[in-house]
């Protein structure tokens, strides 16, 4: 992260810091994104349980009573499947969509599913320090990122801006 | 130019006697049941001396054009001995004088015209516009029939408003998550210097991906 960045325009910065490591406000606000979007999964998930509940076995409709424990659990599970799905497909979560930031391999490449897994399974399970060791890292690297050889880039282009050639090329050799 | 002066002021004429034509047709009343007869001889009068106009314009034009040309061959071949050049001088300095002092003339002529010009078109302009009687030409403007004329209903389907307001506010979002990406940015590379500072780090951190060797 050169000095010579921060005393660019936004989109000069924009520009000069596409495909390079993303740092940590970025990837906090996208993580932070994720798990908003996951949670209301969650509620809706619950809600869509109670209202079945209610019409098949004539139950009061009512949240299950599953307890900080029970939810927690189930938190946990569904932003792994979320997490994982979205890393090994397309690299990228809704927050990271939101943000613009890709995941990919340490060489560039994409990331396997398998990758993907054990990734979002230390970052929830371990979330703040692999978040935190982001901003003491000198690559921008989370604990998930060191131990599954991954990393996290900006990937947007401004609106109005034509996008640079070479970036154009490599993404159809991909 | 003395051609195109003259078709200029033959087309002159021609608008001109169009616009006569004109005003005496609407000031008489047609008669709506008299079937169009064909045109006697005083209706083509004005048509034939415009033609015959055009007719000795081009001929004169022809028997100028053939004059000049033996004129000037003659000139040519007379004044090329050094003699007849000689005695030819001082009537060409008279000539050049002359040449030059309508030169100065026309300028002036044409700077005072350039500003005049413009003056009187203004006034003749406000002159029109005062003796305009604007409240009573608005009223005669039949408004009410206009608007019962327009198909509103059929200019507001052919008008996508869905796709102009769809584009306009994917627009605008898209510009703001932009500015939002740019900040976080800022946020993280202000970030970095902060910790690298507090950790006495000398060295900028590794984004690139592929670092160059």
């Amino acid at each position: 992260m050169s000095a010579h960045a921060t005393r660019m325009t936004g989109r000069e910065r924009a520009h000069a810091l596409q495909d390079t490591r993303a740092g940590f406000v970025s990837r906090v606000v996208a993580a932070g994104v994720d798990v908003v979007i996951v949670f209301a999964l969650l509620l809706v998930a619950e809600a869509g349980f109670a209202a079945v509940r209610f019409a098949i076995a004539d139950q009061p409709f009512e949240y299950p009573k599953l307890g900080s424990a029970g939810n927690s659990s189930l938190l946990f599970v569904l932003l792994v499947i979320v997490l994982t799905l979205a890393w090994s497909s397309s690299g990228r979560t809704l927050g990271n969509n939101l943000v613009g930031l890709r995941v990919v391999r340490e060489n560039g490449g994409e990331v396997s599913w398998r990758r993907a897994l054990a990734r979002a399974l230390i970052v929830v399970a371990f979330h703040v320090v692999a978040m935190g060791w982001i901003l003491v890292s000198k690559k921008n690297a989370g604990i998930h990122d060191l131990v599954c050889r991954t990393t996290v880039v900006y990937d947007w282009r401004a609106r109005r801006e034509p996008a640079a050639p070479a970036r154009h090329d490599s993404r159809q050799a991909r | 130019m003395l051609s195109h002066g003259v078709h200029v002021g033959l087309g002159a004429l021609g608008l001109a006697r169009h616009a006569l034509g004109a005003v005496i047709a609407r000031t008489t009343t047609p008669s709506a049941t008299r079937p169009p007869s064909p045109p006697s001889t005083a209706d083509i009068l004005p048509g034939a001396v415009v033609g015959f106009g055009i007719l000795v314009e081009r001929r004169v034009r022809a028997v100028g054009g053939a004059i000049g040309n033996g004129a000037s061959g003659v000139a040519r071949a007379v004044g090329t001995p050094d003699v007849v050049q000689r005695a030819l001088r001082p009537v060409e300095d008279v000539l050049w004088n002359w040449n030059e002092i309508a030169r100065r003339e026309q300028a002036r002529n044409r700077a005072e015209a350039s500003a005049v010009v413009p003056t009187l078109v203004q006034q003749v302009a406000e002159n029109v516009v005062g003796q305009l009687d604007f409240e009573r030409l608005v009223r005669r403007i039949p408004v009410a029939d206009i608007v019962a004329e327009v198909d509103v209903e059929a200019v507001v389907a052919r008008i996508d408003l869905g796709g102009v307001i769809r584009e306009s506010t994917v627009s605008l979002g898209g510009e703001a998550v932009d500015g939002l990406r740019a900040q976080g940015m800022a946020l993280d590379v202000w970030s970095a210097r902060v910790v690298d500072r507090l950790l006495f780090r000398k060295r900028p951190r590794q984004v690139e991906l592929h670092p160059a060797p």
